[in-house]
């Protein structure tokens, strides 16, 4: 990011973990006027005072991001976001599990409250921008007014793909210190500013969810007749087994199938079938598809939506880009074709768009298949 | 800290160290040179180290005593942690034996309460207790007419802050305690936020247990105490022999000494006379540059330093830290222990909506501040209420 522009105040999202920290360290270095604001995001209860290794949000982070404000000699404020998570985020997961989609709750908490709600309070608090640790670049570009979005120079660590729902205006406002930097660099910086947290564990899971994993988690708050059990059947209708809710499976799963089929191991999810709330089960290459319409899709810098997006997408965060083909229409539905067959599209599922290190934009994957297609 | 220092205006969390406290420990603290015999030692030790602060102890007690009204038998204090330590000292003293003996008591208290004895209230519930709330009017003050019905056979005790730490609002805990003597029910009053704010003959309050709070008029934290009237129960929560077997531990003693230093130098009436007309007119120049301001607790008597401001427009927990950004120490609501700012408890209670409560600041002076400041601290906030009505989307 450009750091020409005159000192101004920018508020650092600190989550208590090792890269926020850090971003919040160099833009501190750097000479900006640094505020730092922690989120309560999810009231981890009795695991309030736990150190949750790969979870946020409890008494710990909070401490461990005042910690490090303190050594920084930055002010430092906790926020309740709570209701708005559980809204926005926590009943969204919920609901698109029991809508037989996969969600993914990164997203939704970068676009509704990181690089959304979060600009209000920094509005509040007269910060001109906001900074995270996020592993991602934005670049500004003077002549063509247009803030870029693209990928960490560290694969491994490019969270882009949980990015892609950032608007222009958004991003005009935002820094990530992080992107060109790899993890293991972001750590020894850490050390370098003598910061506590260092070598602390990065958060894996999902920020809300804990032992009980999701399963355990949607089973908690939906009575069983919202999440009923069902039979497995084969593509071609045979019945092959019986399970006890469709949440519990994700397409292009096979662990926990019991089918009764001969080569049972050769068989994956491959669908459902909500009229019926069957689970359907198919072959390897039943898995694989060419297309498949996205919705709400947002474009993070202008493109021609009048002709065809030649690009690479990703379906999934760990999912080598695929080159395709992305034809626009209206109410921000694209269809996408791949050059290549797909493997396990999966409704809910993000899909990201790439051309080179510039991240596109994406959307949500509404079903694998093309236009028009009966389903 | 980078952010200028600023303007403090949070009096009532905590005050600036008085220059009679400094005195009266700057020799232990300061003189390298200071002899031997000249410090002092653990107040419980029998030989003449121990009684030099015993009677340095007992001196200080003396000084708390002569300030809550000439006839105060220094010998009814019990020094304690805090104001909080006090409040819970005294509901326990009553409640838990009651508990203890399988009974689930009664207690009576208002929703406007400190939180150390909100605490109390889930506490009691949670042990099968029932606790009633005085209902409280559009200012917070709890209302004496509702006490009588609610009374029941088996109450215990009648807890009721005098002055709320909040608002400031002043609850005439005599007309309470009228009631409380004629039905033979223990009174314990929080007078936390009234020592130095308001004159106080403690014996003719009419009550059993009255907490207080050093770190409110100037002395250290730490310090608290639980004044008792003579023959009241208290049951230790700290087992010791120390404050006579009522809370063991070895006493605060630098804590103590500086209480006592402190409670010289009170003189409420002074005071109120230098600080008031300073409140008011701030309270009148905001409530005139802002519009939509709401005073909380405004038609109430108050204390003469505490001012609690809603502001229309403004949503969530912004305000107080933009003002902080600003150079300005207020504070509002309660902060729980994540450090999230919540609601006060206090406001809801008077009747106002969670977005009102939310949008709310409290301002309190130690004593006299300049004009000029506070000019500064209405302009400032002029500016931080406009941005943040503009930022809700």
């Amino acid at each position: 990011m450009s750091l020409n522009k005159d000192k101004k105040r920018i508020l650092v999202a600190m989550s208590g973990g090792v890269d926020s920290s850090v971003a919040a360290a160099i833009l501190k270095t750097q000479g900006h006027d640094v505020v730092g604001v922690h989120m309560q995001l999810y009231d981890q209860g009795e695991n309030n005072v736990a150190r949750l290794g790969g979870r946020c949000c409890s008494l710990v982070d909070a401490n461990d991001a005042r910690r490090v404000c303190d050594k920084l000699d930055i002010p430092y404020y906790v926020i309740n976001v709570q209701d708005i998570f559980q809204d926005k985020v926590v009943d969204y997961f919920v609901h698109e599990y029991l809508m037989t989609r996969t969600p993914n709750p990164c997203v939704q908490c970068n676009s509704q409250i990181k690089f959304n709600y979060l600009f209000q309070k920094a509005d509040e608090l007269d910060c001109q921008w906001i900074a995270t640790g996020h592993y991602a670049q934005v670049e500004w570009d003077e002549p063509s007014q247009l803030a870029h979005l693209l990928k960490a120079v560290d694969p491994q660590k490019d969270q882009t793909y949980f990015l892609f729902g950032l608007t222009q205006t958004a991003l005009k406002r935002t820094m990530m210190p992080l992107g060109g930097f790899s993890k293991m660099m972001v750590r020894k910086i850490a050390e370098d500013f003598g910061l506590a947290v260092a070598q602390k564990q990065d958060s894996q899971e999902i920020c809300f969810i804990g032992g009980e994993g999701y399963k355990g988690f949607i089973e908690k708050r939906v009575s069983e007749n919202l999440r009923p059990g069902g039979i497995i059947r084969t593509t071609d209708g045979q019945l092959v087994g019986e399970h006890t809710g469709l949440f519990r499976y994700t397409i292009g799963q096979r662990k926990g199938l019991q089918l009764r089929l001969k080569d049972a191991d050769q068989y994956f999810v491959v669908g459902y079938d909500n009229k019926t709330q069957a689970l359907i089960v198919g072959t390897e290459n039943e898995l694989f598809q060419k297309g498949l319409i996205a919705t709400h899709v947002n474009w993070v810098v202008p493109i021609n939506r009048m002709r065809g997006i030649r690009c690479h997408a990703r379906i999934r965060s760990r999912h080598e880009e695929a080159a395709c083909l992305v034809t626009c229409f209206e109410n921000d539905v694209v269809h996408v074709e791949f050059d290549e067959p797909q493997r396990a599209i999966t409704p809910g599922q993000a899909v990201v768009f790439y051309q080179g290190k510039e991240t596109l934009g994406g959307g949500y994957i509404e079903r694998a298949g093309a236009v028009g297609e009966k389903v | 800290m980078s952010a200028k220092a600023g303007i403090y205006l949070d009096s009532n969390a905590g005050t600036p160290i008085k220059s009679a406290v400094r005195e009266a420990l700057a020799p232990y603290l300061l003189n390298e040179g200071l002899s031997q015999e000249d410090h002092l030692y653990n107040p419980s030790s029998i030989h003449s180290f121990g009684r030099r602060a015993k009677r340095a102890v007992a001196i200080a007690r003396e000084r708390i005593a002569q300030s809550l009204g000439a006839d105060t038998d220094s010998e009814q204090i019990i020094f304690t942690s805090s104001g909080s330590e006090a409040n819970q000292l005294a509901i326990a003293s009553l409640l838990k034996p009651r508990l203890i003996r399988g009974e689930k008591p009664h207690w009576i208290t208002s929703p406007v309460e400190h939180d150390s004895i909100k605490q109390m209230v889930t506490w009691l519930e949670k042990q099968g207790g029932r606790v009633s709330f005085i209902p409280v009017d559009a200012e917070g003050v709890p209302q004496v007419s509702a006490l009588e019905s609610l009374i029941q056979d088996d109450t215990a005790l009648i807890s009721l802050i005098w002055v709320n730490n909040e608002t400031g609002a002043i609850t005439d805990v005599s007309e309470f305690s009228k009631i409380a003597r004629r039905r033979q029910i223990p009174l314990h009053i929080d007078a936390a936020q009234a020592w130095g704010k308001l004159p106080i003959h403690v014996n003719t309050l009419g009550a059993q247990y009255v907490t207080f709070s050093a770190h409110k008029i100037g002395a250290l934290a730490g310090t608290g105490f639980l004044w008792t009237y003579p023959n009241t129960r208290v049951e230790p929560a700290i087992l010791g022999k120390q404050e006579k077997s009522r809370r063991g531990g070895t006493e605060n003693l630098f804590g103590i000494i500086a209480a006592g230093a402190a409670a010289e130098t009170l003189d409420p009436i002074a005071w109120a006379a230098r600080v008031a007309p300073l409140r008011d007119r701030l309270q009148s120049v905001i409530a005139q540059r802002i519009p939509g301001t709401l005073i909380n607790g405004g038609q109430a008597k108050r204390v003469a330093n505490t001012l609690n401001i809603s502001f229309e427009g403004v949503e969530g927990d912004g305000l107080v830290m933009a003002l902080d950004l600003a150079g300005y120490a207020v504070s509002a609501g309660s902060a729980c222990s994540s450090g999230v700012l919540e609601p006060s408890h206090v406001l809801m209670a008077m009747g106002r909506t969670k977005t009102q409560a939310m949008a709310a600041i409290r301002i309190s002076f130690a004593d006299a501040v300049a004009w000029s400041d506070l000019e500064g601290f209405v302009e400032a906030l002029e500016k931080t209420v406009i941005r943040m009505c503009k930022a809700r989307r």
